[in-house]
């Protein structure tokens, strides 16, 4: 057995996942905060819908999530063709690829906590600062932000998490690609098919500790933002 | 497949076949902690043969019922595929080409010795992508991520259509694809599942696999 080798796909694979994991959760909170906060302000449930579809990844198995975008991505489509026109790549088989997938697949575990940080900012706070001529800038990020911080950052750790134990979407549109796509629970698949399987148990039991620890970080952050609502 | 079942059956109406469609290397996985499979089909013959060292299947069943080639697909009907191949695959227009990842699948491994053989694994690096087997490498190039599949014979034959083409890749230019089953070890207790295995080689199976785009062991 080729020990080097091995170490290096593990050091790769796991690379990719963490470098996926990372891009995918900044980007969800970019766009996961504002749409907290604009679905938190229907009072008519109106953006019942929007709710629902960001919702859906929790219940869609992740094989109709990546056969959609596989379809999508070819450049037969707008999509494909507007991004190999401009890039020279598919978007299929590449890391932008998953990060697209990655984006929609772990939006729900983003959103809904967000939404639930913002929904517990006192709203007598908020109004003081507006009484004080705070803009909505200033009232987002001196008051809201800080109080819903605890929050937020559950929900980042959460997709941070979701998108390391990502497989489904990752099989359907990634080609297994070494340093690009070929993220770490892809890489266990692959040696189980090889029948190594004590390669396959290095990268299960990676997996397992990180997916562990992080699920720690969230259950200690939600345990310290019930018990400082309590006081 | 269908058609195997079909034949089966037909002769023995009172067999009620079950078949699950994978990946060889997770059925051995599956097999091996006890799957309730009766035969197991592979498209080589490492596979079984590691099932029977291991203890999982009977080393008498083991069957060698077909030998499969493969094929150079394209839903680019603009691809000149009657010429030179190793042309219409360094063709700058093709920018993806899928095939079944070498490292699992016996197809895969076949299709890497076809490129090493065509010298063009390493210039062509950069274009391949991996699919888990050869049929998500199909579905990659029938959506169009990929311009050219490289597929079981038997595969690209099965859907002919107008909107693609494919082309039969020389087999000596890669080790022969033999297909191998065996009996695991619950199956060699059914009467039914021997006869299935046997059936494979009788001259009504054989000339079903000659059908579909494989040919018969000698």
């Amino acid at each position: 057995m080729n020990l080097g080798w091995q170490t290096n796909g593990l050091a790769e694979a796991f690379g990719v996942t963490l470098r996926l994991a990372f891009t995918t959760t900044a980007l969800l909170l970019v766009i996961g905060i504002p749409l907290a906060l604009w679905l938190n302000r229907d009072r008519q449930g109106k953006r019942i819908w929007i709710e629902t579809l960001i919702t859906l990844p929790i219940v869609l198995p992740p094989t109709v999530i990546g056969f959609y975008l596989l379809i999508l991505f070819s450049p037969h489509n707008a999509i494909g063709s507007a991004w190999l026109q401009a890039t020279g790549q598919t978007l299929a088989f590449s890391f932008p690829g998953l990060v697209i997938g990655s984006v929609i697949y772990s939006l729900p575990f983003a959103v809904q906590p967000f939404q639930t940080a913002f929904r517990n900012v006192p709203q007598d706070c908020v109004e003081v600062a507006q009484t004080l001529g705070a803009s909505r800038w200033q009232r987002f990020w001196n008051v809201e932000l800080p109080h819903a911080k605890r929050g937020v950052l559950g929900g980042a750790t959460l997709s941070f998490a979701h998108t390391m134990g990502e497989f489904g979407v990752v099989l359907m549109l990634g080609g297994s690609l070494p340093g690009s796509t070929r993220v770490a629970s892809i890489a266990l698949y692959d040696e189980v098919q090889q029948l190594n399987y004590s390669a396959a148990h290095t990268y299960a039991a990676l997996l397992l500790l990180t997916s562990f620890a992080l699920l720690s970080v969230v259950n200690w952050l939600n345990r310290r933002g019930a018990n400082e609502n309590a006081h | 497949m269908a058609d195997l079942k079909a034949a089966f059956t037909k002769s023995n109406p009172e067999a009620r076949l079950n078949v699950s469609f994978g990946s060889s290397g997770n059925f051995f996985a599956q097999i091996r902690s006890g799957a309730p499979m009766d035969v197991f089909l592979s498209a080589d013959t490492d596979y079984p043969s590691r099932l029977i060292d291991k203890g999982s299947a009977s080393r008498d069943s083991l069957t060698h019922y077909a030998i499969g080639h493969l094929a150079l697909w394209t839903s680019n009907l603009t691809l000149p595929l009657s010429t030179n191949l190793a042309t219409v695959l360094a063709n700058a227009s093709i920018r993806r080409i899928a095939l079944a990842n070498p490292s699992h699948s016996p197809y895969g491994r076949a299709s890497k010795a076809t490129l090493q053989h065509l010298e063009l694994w390493t210039p062509l690096q950069q274009k391949l992508v991996f699919a888990d087997n050869a049929a998500q490498a199909l579905q990659f190039a029938q959506s169009g991520n990929a311009q050219i599949a490289i597929l079981p014979l038997s595969m690209a034959q099965a859907r002919p259509n107008s909107s693609c083409n494919y082309v039969k890749i020389p087999s000596h230019w890669h080790a022969p694809i033999r297909q191998s089953g065996v009996l695991t070890t619950q199956g060699s207790q059914n009467p039914i599942a021997r006869k299935f295995l046997a059936f494979l080689v009788t001259g009504t199976g054989q000339q079903i696999f000659k059908s579909h785009g494989f040919s018969v062991p000698d």
